[in-house]
């Protein structure tokens, strides 16, 4: 797991504090000092769902009133959402979106015409609302890559209320088809496409090869944090 | 007519220096770019430096890595680098492993990266995700039923 040690960063708060209200005004300077770097933007794609799923938790392998759990791998995906100084930003909704282990979205666009193929038991979509500490957590699969996006990838948004703050994707560190994909490989530079990329692990106590994936997300200063 | 005229030309400078004030108040704050007078509405667009859009050189490459240089030496130090997340990027740009990022370095991997995207191919038609997005022509709902994403 790499969670960010923000136990390091405190040491510096005060430094932080003062130097962030000398430049509130000037925030855009690109001399401004960060500890962390922003997570870039990706694309939202065509399949945001159009209709959300009665079931909108964070446990995406069973629906809430079914007992067949859904095909795929799963993993534990867990994260941080923090801003650039390293601090957690709590009560945001973070959602996650992806494909089933058969390749369908939970959007009618995609799931009507391969209504045969998708898995009616996964559940597509999960929301979940970040603690104090910025955490959030999911239980998914694995994701799957796709005839037009050999990068597997889930999808995020990152929300304040309604307003939505930051759409992108993570993917699979050291999967081949990453290379190959169009929108990750037009993402950013180097250093955007890094912050995308995350190491899905054994989970160490799990006897059924389940993983684990741990995504931070750092997001840029918003108009609350203006003040 | 000698004191009216002063008087009038007086009142004329007054009101010119008014509007002037009044300009200038108007004008937007210094020092914010455009991403500073982006609203609420703008999902994912990060104030200031677009981070979406990536560097679009080596300096601006460079610049990016040098946010985290806490002491202002012009190099990144792994001390530094609080970043967890970068820190396998951090040591695959550190050619003589002295764990500092110089901008040497820093521009090495900018132009190894940027090179290697143009030469894949990946670039190919970015599938229907290409498209137009929310509330642009043809956007979410008049859009053709997809291939894939």
């Amino acid at each position: 797991m790499t969670m960010i040690p923000i136990n390091v960063l405190r040491h510096r708060r005060s430094f932080l504090t003062a130097a962030s209200a000398f430049s509130a005004s000037l925030y855009t300077s690109r001399g401004a000092f960060a500890d962390l770097l922003q997570s870039p933007s990706v694309t939202e794609g065509p399949f945001y769902p159009d209709r959300l799923p009665l079931d909108v938790d964070n446990d995406l392998i069973v629906l809430s009133d079914s007992l067949t759990p859904a095909v795929g791998t799963i993993t534990h995906l867990t994260g941080k959402v923090l801003n650039t100084r390293g601090e957690p930003l709590k009560g945001l909704t973070v959602e996650i979106w992806q494909c089933d282990a058969n390749e369908v979205y939970l959007n009618t666009r995609d799931s009507v015409p391969k209504e045969k193929q998708r898995d009616v038991h996964f559940q597509g979509f999960g929301r979940f609302e970040t603690n104090s500490a910025g955490e959030y957590r999911f239980r998914t699969i694995k994701p799957v890559p796709y005839p037009g996006r050999p990068a597997p990838h889930i999808h995020f948004k990152i929300k304040r209320g309604d307003r939505e703050l930051l759409t992108t994707q993570m993917m699979i560190r050291g999967f081949a088809g990453n290379q190959q994909d169009g929108i990750f490989m037009n993402t950013g530079d180097a250093i955007d496409r890094e912050l995308l990329l995350v190491d899905f692990l054994p989970m160490k106590e799990s006897k059924v090869g389940e993983l684990t994936a741990n995504f931070d997300i750092v997001l840029g200063r918003t108009p609350e944090d203006r003040d | 007519m000698t004191i009216l005229s002063v008087r009038i030309a007086g009142l004329f400078v007054t009101m010119l220096v008014g509007l002037s004030m009044v300009v200038a108040v108007a004008q937007p704050p210094q020092g914010r770019g455009p991403g500073g007078m982006r609203g609420p509405g703008g999902p994912g667009g990060p104030p200031g430096r677009g981070s979406a859009s990536g560097a679009k050189n080596a300096q601006e490459f460079a610049a990016k890595w040098l946010t985290m240089d806490e002491d202002k030496d012009g190099k990144l130090s792994k001390a530094e680098l609080k970043d967890t997340r970068l820190v396998k990027l951090f040591e695959s740009a550190d050619s003589n492993s002295d764990q500092v990022l110089e901008v040497a370095e820093m521009n090495a991997l900018f132009e190894s990266t940027s090179k290697a995207r143009g030469a894949d191919g990946p670039r190919g038609p970015r599938e229907s995700d290409g498209g137009p997005r929310d509330g642009g022509p043809g956007g979410r709902n008049r859009r053709p039923p997809p291939g894939r994403e």
